[in-house]
């Protein structure tokens, strides 16, 4: 296993990741540092599904959507 | 070490520093990961169902395994899809290219490149690498990520905003000087008729 490590958190809200063991953790924080709760976010993309909802709602694919950005 | 435990111990040390990273960057939850995390968790309740025998009870263990995995791989693309976006409002936009970035334009373009570089290297290795160790590109993700947040360290977004103030107001004057143009040549050519008619 690689060493237990974030890109961006720990420096963006200067902190370390060995003090948190869940999501939910994680969460709490970040509401606490925004001052907000989190909000459930539909990552932007144009694929509109229904998947058995009666709303139609927005869907990613992250490979579609990164393959496009690198020109794939 | 028990499957049982070494899925947690992909939970900790890998799902939720990425998970941290992403939720810290975009300040949201993606819908997307609830339900990754809801069958992550109902492959672990089969883990511990007495009717279920232990090969079937290793295989949702493996099941379990794969939506981590996948939450993780997930949460490192979509941060740098996100950056892509942020990073490409300034690098196609001519005028913030110019005078909202401090970096020269040579560097900035080098570094946009590199950072492209990054992630389709670890787009090609994470295909390389399908069903035998999806987790390998993860470093490549990361290292393109960090690639982008120096990029966005050196773009100026108050400018970029003061920038569009200044360009919106520009546009609102140069749409009422052309319509008081074409009012003009409109009350001459009206003027025009009117003495050939006469």
């Amino acid at each position: 296993m690689v060493a237990r490590k974030t890109v961006l958190f720990e420096k963006e809200y200067n902190t370390s990741i060995s003090d948190f063991s869940t999501t939910e953790e994680i969460d709490s924080f970040i509401e606490k540092k925004l001052g907000r709760k989190l909000e459930i976010k539909q990552i932007e993309s144009s694929v509109v599904t229904n998947r058995g909802s009666i709303f139609p709602s927005k869907e990613y694919d992250i490979d579609k959507m990164l393959d496009s950005s690198l020109g794939r | 070490m028990s499957d049982v435990d070494d899925l947690f111990e992909l939970y900790r040390e890998e799902c939720v520093p990425a998970y941290a990273d992403l939720v810290g960057y975009i300040g949201d939850k993606p819908r997307q990961f609830l339900t990754e995390f809801e069958n992550a968790f109902a492959h672990v309740a089969q883990c511990f169902n007495p009717d279920l025998d232990p090969e079937h009870k290793r295989a949702n263990i493996a099941k379990a395994k794969d939506h981590l995995q996948r939450i993780t791989l997930d949460s490192y693309k979509l941060i740098w899809y996100q950056i892509n976006q942020d990073i490409e409002t300034f690098y196609r936009n001519p005028d913030k290219r110019l005078f909202c970035v401090n970096m020269s334009q040579n560097d900035l373009s080098a570094e946009y490149q590199r950072f492209k570089k990054a992630a389709q290297d670890a787009r090609v290795l994470e295909v390389k690498n399908i069903g035998v160790d999806p987790l390998h590109a993860c470093e490549g993700y990361k290292e393109a990520i960090k690639i982008g947040k120096g990029i966005q360290e050196k773009m100026d977004y108050d400018k970029a905003d003061s920038l569009k103030l200044v360009y919106g107001n520009y546009s609102i004057k140069r749409s009422a000087v052309v319509e008081v143009g074409i009012s003009f040549i409109g009350g001459v050519l009206a003027t025009l008729f009117v003495i050939t008619l006469l």
